[in-house]
């Protein structure tokens, strides 16, 4: 297959593009509805291209401000801008999910939270000392505030009250319960790098035989819509059962043996079902309104972009 | 407007998202430029197709106000269709074809001798259960030899003795990491992923779509990874083929005609490296100015 200046096939370039495309929608759509114009994402955008011309250094040699400027295809004095000041590029402060995650995992398999058969013990706020919600959540994260970690927990219906005094643990999974909140786009960032980062290591030109698990089952030519629901119903108890060997094993393996001065790395299992949106095959000027060329606009906001 | 906090995360979560993508871009020979006046497109379609104004068709105007750009640059995506970049119908028909005959493989009685395990069979002999016959049954004008040898070149078939093929695997798994087929497959992955969580932040939505994921809480010793690789290996494909069994019998030549949706489940794996934590000053060469 013929192959350009940086190694990739002619097609795959216009295939990467498109791709591309994909993948910004749904994120845009997001973006809109949350407000964020083109100009504030392509400032996040710009930095992302900086950063990332900075921190690929394949012969580890630190890059010039010029080399990153031609390599990232922006001006010397935005990659002064970007790297002369930190908070250029946006950061968030990491929200309670993780603390929350593992305080439902422990629940399910710490043999101090365990009763009979491994179900969970309905526990206490704060007693006893050594079995109690304060006590589990000190065991994860020391410095989270175990009243609100309670809070969120409740929310998502993954623990109830049990008499006046108990909380119990009703699910092993937590289900972000607000549909825009920060965890949700915590998670949002979380699982599309992390997908990303599978997919790409599985592009990487140099690997090609150790490739990560990524696979996917889907309907020949489409199932019936009606089926949907029955299908949906299906894929999640399997997956709850699929994804609760994998967690078992987990818990199993990393409980035993293992030091807790090894060098650990981040790693899961996810998985999602999707459904294909319809294909947009119409053009977008079938789906606007016709253009005024003459007269006054119809929104006061265009003469502020000066069109 | 969302209020800050959520917006900070939002704005951050971009960041994140996009650092792969562009790491890609940039080994691509993509810079900046390009891929900004993909964006800019991206976001007049997406504002037009996803109906902002729904049910009303927009205006350019209000496209223009919704996201941020100036009108003439409206204008040019809406009246150039070529503006943005379109896929090859084309690219992914073949990885399609090899998909759709691996599962018929194993999941047609015709083709599956005892315990559902696929036949060896020969190219075109018996006619009515061969390599020529099952890749009719999926797409009749297609070339069977051509099938074939892809089906050969990424090791999902295998001859067996002189005149059989053997399938060996259920899954297609992309061969050459460089090709447009990889390319068009990171699209499709990483935008049903991106559908999928869009769609259970949205609050319109209120059954969500199966989305979870279970992870290791402070992480896995390094020295487990290779086994927990194919301990989830494992148990996934014995999970997609469950689903694969469940959907088989609604195959569309089965109940042909209906509405049809396309509709799939993804697994992936993924370990994440550490955040890092240098200045992007502390990265770069002393500066010359």
């Amino acid at each position: 297959m013929p192959v350009d200046v940086h190694g990739v096939a002619i097609g795959a370039r216009q295939g990467l593009l498109h791709a591309v495309r994909r993948v910004l929608r749904p994120i845009v759509r997001l973006l809109i509805r949350a407000g964020i114009g083109y100009n504030e994402f392509a400032d996040v955008a710009r930095g992302a291209y900086i950063e990332r011309a900075i921190r690929e250094r394949p012969n580890g040699i630190p890059p010039t401000r010029d080399r990153v400027s031609f390599v990232a295809g922006v001006s010397r004095q935005q990659v002064d801008y970007y790297i002369d000041n930190e908070w250029a590029l946006p950061t968030a402060r990491p929200t309670l999910a993780r603390v929350v995650i593992e305080v439902v995992h422990r629940w399910h398999t710490d043999s101090n939270y365990l009763g009979p058969y491994g179900i969970p013990l309905e526990l206490e706020f704060d007693s006893p000392h050594d079995r109690c919600f304060q006590s589990l959540v000190r065991e994860v994260d020391p410095t989270a505030s175990a009243g609100k970690v309670l809070e969120q927990l409740l929310q998502a219906g993954s623990v109830t009250h049990s008499g006046e005094k108990h909380y119990r643990a009703i699910t092993r999974w937590f289900i972000y319960p607000e549909a825009l909140s920060p965890h949700r786009i915590e998670y949002f960032g979380d699982a599309l790098t992390d997908l990303a980062h599978t997919v790409e290591y599985n592009f990487n030109l140099v690997d090609t035989d150790s490739k990560r698990l990524e696979r996917c089952v889907f309907a020949d030519r489409g199932l019936p819509r009606d089926l949907l629901p029955s299908f949906e119903a299906y894929a999640q108890e399997r997956t709850n059962q699929f994804l609760l060997d994998i967690d078992d094993w987990l818990a199993r393996s990393v409980g035993t043996g293992s030091n807790e001065s090894a060098s650990r790395v981040h790693a899961g299992v996810n998985v999602f079902l999707y459904v294909e949106p319809p294909s947009a095959d119409q053009a977008l000027s079938a789906l606007v309104q016709p253009s005024r060329k003459f007269g006054i606009s119809d929104n006061s906001r265009v003469s502020s972009h000066g069109s | 407007m969302a209020p800050s906090e959520v917006r900070n995360q939002l704005l951050y979560a971009l960041r994140r998202v996009l650092g792969p993508l562009v790491r890609l871009l940039i080994r691509a020979g993509i810079r900046f430029d390009e891929f900004a006046d993909l964006a800019r497109g991206v976001y007049v379609e997406t504002a037009i197709r996803e109906g902002i104004e729904s049910p009303k068709i927009p205006s350019r105007g209000r496209v223009a106000g919704v996201t941020g750009l100036a009108l003439r640059q409206v204008d040019r995506y809406i009246d150039n269709e070529g503006a943005l970049p379109l896929a090859d119908p084309a690219l992914m028909a073949m990885a399609v074809m090899a998909v759709e005959v691996l599962h018929k493989w194993h999941s047609t009685p015709e083709y599956a001798g005892p315990y559902g395990i696929p036949l060896e069979l020969q190219f075109d002999r018996p006619v009515d259960r061969c390599i020529r016959s099952l890749v009719a049954l999926v797409m009749p004008n297609a070339d069977p030899r051509v099938a074939l040898e892809e089906l050969l070149r990424i090791g999902a078939v295998v001859p067996a003795g002189d005149t059989h093929f053997r399938a060996v695997s259920r899954s297609f798994v992309m061969p050459d990491p460089a090709s447009p087929q990889v390319a068009e497959h990171y699209g499709t992955t990483l935008s049903r992923l991106a559908a999928t969580l869009e769609y259970n932040m949205d609050s319109r939505h209120p059954d969500k779509r199966l989305e979870r994921r279970v992870t290791v809480d402070r992480g896995l010793p390094v020295e487990l990874i290779p086994e927990f690789e194919k301990y989830a290996r494992n148990r996934a494909v014995d999970f997609l083929v469950e689903l694969d069994n469940w959907l088989a019998p609604h195959a569309a030549d089965e109940t042909e005609g209906s509405d049809r949706i396309d509709v799939g489940v993804n697994v992936f794996l993924s370990i994440r490296s550490p955040a890092p934590h240098e200045t992007l000053a502390s990265l770069v060469a002393p500066s010359g100015r």
